[in-house]
């Protein structure tokens, strides 16, 4: 199994009289997007905005963002499972505009009508300053879809239309075809290296839970699935998507789609280790039984791909980290040293424990950083997607003016302290 | 020439005892109390001395009063170094100087001393680079004292930082708390060279230590089960439907009772769960399931308990720090202890 990827990266992306891209400039007519989304979006008003790297800009109300992604040859499909038959994907030719996301904001239609499970978490992205940091997509270029929907839009229409209009839009954008620019091509797969290296597995735990705090596979509800193998470059084709809006800690579609732990590990076959792909599993079960029975069976996957150590990632937080780690406590109980990667909650001063739950057969962790600890977020130039920001159904507050805050404000921001290199460490 | 700022209650202020707790906060641009020992010894290198004074129960009961008006003087004296305390085993004193540090220190980034006891409660409010000097647990410690916070202030001074860590480590209280660096390298590096390591059979470190949970011995049972009064007790956010007390969904700061006297069980749409860290549905359609009501009158009825207890108890533990729900818990405990309650089935989510 073997998929190329041609990454197309852009200099500059800008409104124009035509959509089109000129050497590494991205031109866009907003009629043209008005268009695309069009039958999409009866009852929601949409609005448009370009945001750049390094600009004074804060984008509010972050619910999803995704990479322009779209199979170049005509054949085969990107994102299965949304808008289309299904196939199997990670193989062909894969085009990406890969320093561009389509970032979709936005409220939803009734918030009363959501329990507080399902109410979306407030994610900001902070395009420079302090903020950048803790802010997945940071460092790219944005195309913002703001949303606004009319009262008499339900709930879980705008949740699939929200998803539906970020897909079609980064499909469309990929087919704008580049002129006298070359990409720069990534073969994406597992070709057989010498069997003394050793072999790794990456154990990848998504939150699937139920509207709004849940990961599709295939268009398929992860709770409703078992562990399962992915090959790597289905992730690159978007088989896996986000429906999940706990903001800080969610795992994006951009990034499903071009993981850095999977890049890593990709980088790393044939040279230090074996990469043999990634198990797929689901945290936030509900009760611990079924917690440690996704374990196991995670597990037992791992042993039977012949896995001698692993990598393992958690998207959540709290209720997740159980599974997580009896996910951890069963692939060493099979002889599979495992390194897990978690976020810390010291609190504001530092002093608590770090993690909800840490058996002792966790002994290889690696830190994201204290996400309780406060920070002084200054303004930025301009805000996009709205005034107010919900602190977490604790308090709003105006994004135009300074706040004190800890990293759970940022969008994605588990993942990207990650990236960032950021840990937690004892004060000396 | 240094300028010198000291936070000072209304007691080592001189102003009062307990009576002049509730003194607001005073700005004077002078040495106070034991403000003269510190200024006079720093007069050979100059030194521009200022205090604050604030009654330990104002700070408590007005916070943001009280640091609304100590940001006032800040911002008109423009200090170069804050010094809080010594509070010794002085708790609201102690928690009000370490909070005063933390702000400062945060906002203005200037250096912030204070000294206390370890035992204090303000040790539970030090804030990332502060230094919080060790003392005694009474004032018998002060001209030890104030000599530590003069040699800190000699050392900052002269911009001797090893000269600093060397006084931190002899003199400051080892409270471990952890906060956010920044490494020269991503998690997913780390994570491979750490795997590789571990199978490698090189020594590794784990990034996070393994920190025991404080263990509890279960008390038994002091009457016959049959004879017991049991109360339930939950953190899944049970609560009356409409959330009449505005129980948080999250990060519970509270806990609350509610009545279920008469009642046989709980129906759906009578209450419902504020909880953001669980799927709530199933909860939402049967509350005896989070809070079992249903089960406790089968078993009371069929004398297997002594009574249940007319309240249940209920907090939301979702992304609630540990140290917030062992509070929440001992308040708990403590009430149900006081209404003659023998036993507890706590429900958690």
């Amino acid at each position: 199994m073997e998929l190329e990827i041609l990454d197309y990266s852009l200099d500059q992306v800008d409104w124009g009289e035509a959509t089109r891209i000129e050497g590494r400039t991205l031109l866009l007519r907003p009629r043209d997007l008005q268009n695309l989304v069009e039958d999409l979006s009866p009852g929601i008003r949409v609005d448009f905005e370009i945001v750049r790297p390094g600009e004074s800009k804060r984008i509010v109300h972050v619910l999803d963002t995704v990479v322009p992604l779209a199979k170049l040859d005509g054949s085969g499909i990107t994102f299965p499972g949304f808008d289309g038959a299904t196939e199997l994907v990670g193989t062909g030719k894969t085009a990406r505009l890969c320093n561009l996301l389509v970032t979709v904001t936005g409220r939803f239609p009734d918030l009363t009508a959501l329990s507080p499970i399902e109410k979306p978490r407030e994610g900001i992205v902070d395009m420079s300053g302090v903020g950048a940091a803790y802010s997945y997509g940071s460092d790219r270029f944005h195309l913002v879809l703001s949303l606004t929907p009319e009262p008499s839009v339900s709930n879980t229409a705008f949740d699939q239309i929200l998803r539906s209009m970020a897909l079609r839009c980064a499909r469309f954008l990929v087919q704008i075809k580049p002129s006298g620019v070359e990409a720069e091509r990534r073969r994406i797969a597992l070709p057989p290296v010498d069997p003394r290296l050793p072999k790794v597995a990456l154990v990848y735990q998504v939150q699937s839970q139920l509207m709004c705090a849940r990961t599709f596979y295939y268009g398929e509800e992860v709770s409703r699935t078992l562990p399962t193998f992915v090959h790597p470059a289905e992730f690159f084709d978007g088989a896996v998507v986000s429906g999940n809006y706990k903001s800080e800690r969610k795992i994006p579609t951009a990034e499903h789609c071009d993981h850095p732990f999977i890049t890593e590990l990709l980088a790393r076959h044939g040279r230090t280790i074996n990469f043999l792909g990634v198990i797929l599993s689901r945290g936030y079960n509900d009760s611990f039984e079924q917690k440690k029975k996704m374990g196991l069976w995670v597990a037992r996957l791992a042993r039977n791909l012949g896995a001698q150590g692993a990598v393992a990632l958690m998207e959540g937080t709290g209720n997740g980290t159980v599974d997580f780690m009896q996910t951890v406590k069963a692939c060493e109980d099979e002889g599979i040293p495992t390194t897990a990667v978690l976020h810390e909650s010291n609190g504001p001063k530092g002093y608590e424990r770090p993690l909800v739950d840490h058996p002792r057969e966790a002994r290889g962790m690696i830190s994201r950083g204290n996400v309780s600890e406060k920070i002084h977020i200054p303004p930025l130039e301009a805000v996009i997607g709205g005034y107010e920001i919900d602190l977490h159904l604790k308090a709003t507050h105006d994004p135009r003016l300074p706040f004190l805050f800890d990293p759970t404000i940022f969008f994605g921001s588990y993942s990207k302290m990650g990236i960032s290199g950021f840990r937690a460490q004892y004060e000396s | 020439m240094v300028k010198v700022i000291h936070y000072l209650n209304q007691f080592f202020a001189g102003i009062g005892g307990e009576d002049k707790a509730g003194h607001e906060v005073l700005f004077l641009r002078q040495a106070v109390g034991v403000g003269g020992t510190v200024e006079n010894s720093l007069k050979e290198r100059g030194v521009e001395y200022a205090t604050l004074v604030c009654g330990d129960n104002y700070f408590h009961e007005a916070e943001e009063a009280a640091l609304a008006a100590l940001r006032a003087a800040i911002e008109e004296f423009q200090p170069d170094i804050l010094l809080a305390g010594p509070a010794f085993n002085a708790g609201r004193y102690g928690i009000a100087c370490a909070k005063v540090c933390s702000w400062v220190r945060d906002l203005w980034r200037i250096p912030a001393i204070t000294a206390m006891h370890e035992d204090n409660p303000g040790t539970r409010e030090i804030g990332r680079g502060v230094f919080v000097l060790q003392t005694g647990a009474s004032t018998a410690s002060m001209p030890e004292t104030l000599k530590r916070y003069l040699q800190f202030i000699q050392k900052l001074l002269d911009g001797d930082e090893r000269g600093l860590e060397a006084l931190r480590a002899e003199f400051c209280l080892a409270v471990p708390r952890r906060f956010t660096v920044r490494t020269d390298k991503p998690d997913y590096v780390r994570a491979t060279d750490l795997l590789l390591a571990r199978l490698g059979g090189q020594t590794y470190e784990s990034e996070i230590p393994q920190i025991e949970a404080p263990s509890h011995a279960i008390p038994n049972l002091t009457i016959a089960l049959a004879d017991a009064r049991v109360a339930l007790v939950t953190e899944g956010g049970l609560v009356p439907k409409g959330n009449p007390d505005r129980l948080e969904s999250s990060r519970g700061s509270r806990y609350f009772k509610y009545s279920v006297a008469g009642r046989d069980d709980l129906k759906q749409g009578e209450f419902q769960a504020m909880h953001t860290g669980y799927d709530t549905s199933t909860v939402d359609r049967d509350p005896d399931r989070l809070v079992p009501l249903d089960a406790m009158r089968v078993l009371e009825n069929s004398r297997r308990i002594g009574k249940l207890h007319d309240h249940y108890f209920v907090t939301t533990g979702t992304g609630a720090m540990p140290s917030k729900m062992a509070e929440l818990g001992a308040g708990i405990a403590t009430e149900v202890a006081d209404a003659g309650v023998h036993a507890v089935i706590l429900t958690a989510t």
